[in-house]
């Protein structure tokens, strides 16, 4: 014992400490592929500078986020809805900043007050295993998702920590109260996708799992990731845009109020979204760029011949009850339709 | 016993305002800042929060947990209790290889735990689907999820509690009771169930309720393997993510108390049931006499068991082999790859994730170590008031799930205080350790507990008689007797606190990167493969502590 105490009194935290370069730190759910990119295209150009970064869902980044408000840890924030950027500006989480092409991008890309900045433009797309099934019979809209022959054979990630599904959920009800004022038909719609649904995953691996080893046939995620799934990891993933107008999310950056390293972040925010970068990461990661200063030859074919129609939505109305409606969701939905595991 | 060794002393008196500061900072504190963002999160005194505990959902969610913790110590207790009987009281060829498998679970982290057996008994785990293609019947037949899923998990995670804490009772069983009943001419199932069970129950107990706590806040495994079950853990994981911080809190409270009342429950009982037998000469553990067929019975259904407890871990060292997106539809991967861990050759900074766990696990362990065998040494051979509640404060932490610990921390110690010595630990690599040494610090204190519990208080009467001073008694007599309860728990505080993720998750800051987060990320990323190769070395280095723990306490005994 006296061995031991000797053993732990010699490692001080010192031991297990890092080097000296200035530390940048990131938060972000775009995956390590394209985060130990950016990494190393950034230290490169500013080899003072040691990026870190932590993956992780965008719901996450923000609850840990949240958490850390009286000693924030991370300086940027890369990536989540811009519902949840509009939640975090509102308390008080982002820091202002006007990137140099903060004229370039949609209104619905910009954040009050500077506060976070449109970076990609996500569709949504109803996802399928494509060695079951092909373009044509693979549900096409929203409601073909409800037919009872799709029973058992839906797999989501669980919607309460996934910012894709909370927009999509949420999406739905704001449609359902802009189209017939009320937000009934929309939950009657999560309802009918419940019953039909197999199993709610805990992380986007699990779904994707679950849809390549044929435990269910169809799930609703984004393009991008259903895509660089299918490239990278061969896995037998199809797609479809929903006919009548698909969910088209817009994916920010921003930089967290108090950051220890502001400068450095802010660096890093133009370097990740100046023409070049954006480029790179849409011909390697399928990222739509939300900048619309990029001339369209410059941009690879799979984005100028995609077309789909976009579904209206009302992000105010999105952003103030998101947290309501999954709430309701979560009590009075989840598991009751009936068929779930 | 004399009531003069009972009395605090100067010395006794040092120990006991270390034991108290550590229990009022970091245990109380932080409970009492989730108390109060329970009640004034929302900037004015509100009990809304407390007012769901109303709605028919979460009632659901309380029975449910209930229920499945009440049936994961049953099952528990059955297995680990074999075990440690077959291993104590049987020889068989290469015992001390199967005794060391035994304790593998523990080295899973609870996450990968559940995800091998999503591996192994899911939807398309291999088992399923080889046992479906054998029968010709449907993969779902032989598929666990719901609350056998979380059932099967708890038992296969949480049985090493009643192993190691009966095989400790058991190594200190004096074998001449046994001897004894029988020669009176009692059974042997009526040894068993007078004399051998009613010695073990501090053991039991101890164990029981530290399953029934993990179970109640255990997380990974209804999460992944729960489906829709409703339980405690998930619905303060979705407070919080909805970012209802009043409400979680609230919620953990609720789970707390259910914890606490888990605990006097058992406190009570098993002040109805004190056992203490007094040997005279050498404790000698023997054989109870079985018959050639019971032995070759038992012997082979623990070989059986064994076997198929090895089935999750076989699960992940198979994976961490298996070359990315090659496994889909077929019942087993077809194309291998050493790629994993040549990678960690080429890259040590793929190390590092390791390092920092070894290193914060150690230094939670050191602490747990000084501060719990203090406690459980005051608790139960000093008189002071407010003994029973320094107890239950101690032990609060394992009925609290990690996510409560790290809120309460992070709620606690976002701004200097007494307890912080004047700094903010948020964000420094020392809360990482602090939160491993409140969560596990119950391990050890219970273990050694166990241990002061089978000790008959003669022996160090006998001590003192003999003129042994208070600090020599407990140096030379109380410390070696007490070493077997103190290894073994310092053994599972480190595996746990190496392998810890619920609370690292909360806690963790770039520069301490631990290696369950480092697993869950990975898998985030959608790499098995790396995933499961961080779980296999993961495993090796438990392998390797639990050796070596077990060669340093028989050589210490030995002298």
């Amino acid at each position: 014992m006296r061995k031991l105490i000797c053993l732990c009194l010699l490692l001080t935290p010192a031991g297990c400490s890092h080097s000296d370069r200035t530390p940048l730190v990131i938060y972000s759910p775009h995956g390590k592929d394209m985060l130990e990119d950016f990494e190393k295209k950034f230290e490169t150009a500013n080899p003072n500078v040691d990026v870190v970064w932590l993956d992780m869902g965008s719901q996450d980044a923000y609850d840990r986020i949240r958490t850390e408000k009286a000693n924030p840890q991370a300086d940027v924030w890369w990536g989540a809805p811009s519902t949840i950027f509009m939640r975090a500006a509102k308390e008080g989480l982002l820091a202002p900043y006007r990137p140099s092409w903060a004229e370039h991008v949609a209104p619905e890309s910009r954040g009050v007050n500077d506060t976070w900045y449109g970076t990609f433009i996500t569709p949504e797309v109803i996802a399928f295993n494509s060695r079951l099934l092909t373009n044509d019979t693979a549900p096409k809209d929203w409601e073909e998702l409800l037919d009872p022959k799709w029973k058992g054979r839906i797999v989501l990630r669980y919607p309460l920590a996934s910012g894709t599904l909370r927009i999509i959920f949420s999406a739905m009800i704001a449609s359902a109260v802009t189209k017939y004022g009320s937000e009934e038909k929309g939950f009657q719609w999560l309802r009918r996708l419940d019953s039909n649904t197999k199993s709610y995953t805990s992380d986007p691996t699990q779904m994707y799992l679950k849809l390549a080893r044929e435990e269910a046939t169809i799930s609703i995620w984004n393009m991008p990731d259903i895509v660089l799934q299918s490239k990278i990891n061969n896995y037998p993933f199809g797609y479809n845009f929903p006919a009548s107008g698909t969910v088209v999310l817009t994916d920010g950056i921003a930089l967290v109020e108090g950051a220890k390293h502001l400068e450095v972040a802010k660096k890093f925010y133009e370097f990740v979204t100046n023409e070049e970068n954006l480029l790179f990461q849409a011909n390697n990661y399928y990222r739509i760029p939300a900048r619309i200063d990029i001339q369209k030859e410059k941009l690879p074919a799979w984005i100028t011949s995609t077309t789909y129609t976009s579904m209206p939505v009302d992000w105010d109305l999105v952003s103030h009850h998101e947290s309501e409606w999954m709430k309701k969701w979560d009590e009075e939905i989840k598991g009751r339709g009936g068929n779930n595991e | 016993m004399s009531s003069a060794s009972r009395r605090i002393t100067p010395i006794s008196g040092m120990m006991l305002f270390a034991v108290v500061f550590y229990a009022a900072g970091y245990i109380l504190f932080p409970m009492y800042a989730l108390v109060k963002e329970s009640l004034m999160g929302i900037g004015q005194l509100s009990f809304e929060p407390y007012r769901q505990f109303f709605r028919s959902s979460l009632l659901e969610a309380s029975i449910n947990s209930i229920s499945i913790s009440l049936l994961s110590v049953l099952g528990s207790a059955a297995v680990g209790t074999f075990f440690a009987y077959v291993f104590t009281f049987f020889e068989f060829p290469a015992k001390s290889f199967f005794s060391k498998l035994v304790l593998v679970p523990l080295a899973l982290p609870p996450l990968v735990g559940v995800i091998s057996f999503l591996f192994l008994v899911g939807e398309s785990g291999m088992l399923s689907r080889v046992l479906a293609l054998l029968s010709g019947a449907s993969p779902s037949l032989f598929t666990v999820n719901g609350w056998t899923g979380i059932v099967v998990v708890h038992v296969y995670s949480f049985y090493v509690y009643f192993y190691l804490f009966v095989s400790s009772g058991l190594s200190q069983l004096d074998g001449n009771a046994l001897d004894a009943s029988a020669s009176l001419g009692a059974t042997r199932a009526r040894t068993i169930l007078k004399i051998l069970l009613p010695m073990l129950t501090p053991s039991l107990v101890g164990a029981s309720l530290i399953t029934f706590m993990s179970s109640m806040a255990s997380f990974s495994a209804p999460f992944l393997f729960g489906g829709a079950t409703r339980y405690l853990t998930l619905e303060i994981y979705a407070a919080k993510l909805n970012g209802e911080s009043s409400s979680a809190a609230a919620l953990s409270i609720l789970l707390l108390t259910i914890s606490v009342c888990a605990l006097f429950f058992l406190r009570w009982w098993q002040a109805h049931k004190q056992y203490l037998l007094s040997s005279k000469g050498t404790i000698r553990v023997s054989a109870v006499p079985h018959g050639k067929l019971t032995r070759i019975l038992v012997i082979f259904s623990a070989f059986a068991l064994v076997s198929l407890f090895a089935l999750p871990i076989i699960t992940i060292v198979a994976i961490s082999f298996v070359k990315e997106g090659s496994w889909t539809y077929q019942i087993f991967p077809t194309s291998f790859t050493g790629k994993n861990y040549l990678h960690l050759f080429e890259e040590p900074r793929l190390l590092e994730p390791l390092l920092n766990s070894i290193c914060m696990a150690l230094v939670a362990t050191a602490g747990v170590v000084c501060l719990g065998v203090t406690a459980s040494y005051l608790i139960n051979r000093k008189h002071f008031p407010g003994r029973r509640l320094l107890e239950v404060i101690l032990s609060l932490p394992f009925g609290i799930p990690g996510t409560v610990i790290a809120v309460g921390l992070i709620l606690g110690f976002n701004r200097p205080s007494l307890f912080s010595f004047d700094s903010i630990l948020i964000g420094t690599f020392w809360i990482m350790p602090l939160a491993y040494a409140v969560r596990n610090l119950p391990l050890l204190y219970r273990s050694t507990t166990a241990g002061f519990e089978a000790i008959s208080p003669s022996v160090y009467e006998a001590a003192e008689t003999l003129g042994s001073s208070q600090v020599r008694t407990f140096r030379k007599v109380i410390v070696p007797l007490l070493l077997p309860s103190i290894v073994s728990g310092a053994l599972l505080v480190f595996i746990n606190s190496a392998g810890e993720f619920v609370s690292s998750i909360l806690l963790y800051s770039y520069s301490t990167k631990p290696i369950s987060v480092e697993i869950l990320s990975q898998l985030r990323l959608f790499d098995l493969g790396v995933a499961a190769m961080y779980s296999t070395l993961l495993m090796l280095m438990v392998l390797a502590v639990a050796a070596f723990s077990n060669r340093y306490s028989r050589a210490t005994i030995a002298t």
